[in-house]
């Protein structure tokens, strides 16, 4: 059976975009459960201040751990950002592979 | 070598190239994984993390009396160091991931976060503000939130 690159690439090119589309909610989906969380924390150490339970100077611990959170969910989003990108990947050589299993039969 | 130049020898030849050319672009297309595959055994020790990080947060919040009173910094740290100890289990599992460089930084920062909540419920002694409580639970419980997140999004390894 011919192999047709174009239409390879064409499907190639269909199975990222699938993929990418399927995945990326999720993704969107996490990263905007970081923001609630976060909001949720700073109205927190906020109404600590406040009420006089944290003073600027106290409060610069709970500031440094929120620092890390931040990196932490820097690095989450580039996780995911990566794993959406080897999914589809993933998904487009699965698509060469099958076309150049049909067009040489092993 | 005049066969070579034949038009039937000449497409063989090409077919040849193609497939050797796709064959090796597929190799290395397979091989260049940006992120460890999901592993259903990490997010259990999260779990279990988060677990214990809530029977911890839980019981501060509740027992304010007793000697046993997380609340008293001498009897929360034994729940820091299991919280500690926890979250280096999970590293050591990266160890044996490909490309969980990432991952393993996000574990060692929320190692980091018990560890400065451990100095600042030291240095207090006491942790009895409710506020100041729910602030170290949220701030821990997201930690391990994030980790369980990124976790879950990870690619799943098929066979």
């Amino acid at each position: 059976m011919a192999f047709e690159i174009d239409e390879v690439i064409g499907d190639m090119a269909q199975a990222i975009k699938g993929s990418v589309k399927e995945d990326w909610p999720d993704a969107k989906e996490t990263v905007k459960q970081f923001l609630d969380r976060r909001k949720e924390r700073m109205k927190l150490i906020a109404e600590l201040i406040l009420k006089g339970t944290l003073t600027i100077e106290t409060a610069k611990p709970y500031l440094d751990i929120e620092k890390n959170l931040l990196e932490m969910e820097i690095l989450a989003v580039s996780i995911i950002t990566k794993a959406v990108a080897q999914n589809a990947a993933t998904k487009a050589i699965k698509v060469l592979v099958d076309a150049i299993k049909v067009a040489i039969p092993i | 070598m005049k066969l070579l130049k034949l038009p039937v020898a000449k497409l063989k030849s090409i077919s040849l190239r193609t497939t050797l050319m796709l064959s090796l672009l597929v190799t290395v297309m397979a091989s260049c994984s940006l992120v460890p595959y999901y592993d259903a055994s990490v997010i259990e020790q999260i779990e279990e993390t988060t677990a214990t990080a809530d029977r911890f947060y839980l019981l501060m919040a509740m027992d304010s009396t007793s000697e046993e009173s997380p609340r008293k910094y001498e009897a929360a740290e034994p729940f820091y160091y299991d919280l500690i100890l926890d979250l280096r289990k999970v590293n050591r599992m990266n160890e044996y991931r490909k490309k969980s460089e990432a991952s393993t930084k996000q574990v060692d920062l929320a190692i980091g976060i018990i560890e400065s909540q451990k100095s600042i419920h030291e240095s207090m002694k006491r942790l009895d503000d409710h506020g100041l409580i729910e602030l170290h639970k949220a701030q821990t419980m997201d930690a391990l939130f994030i980790l369980r997140a990124t976790e879950s999004r990870l690619p799943k390894q098929s066979n």
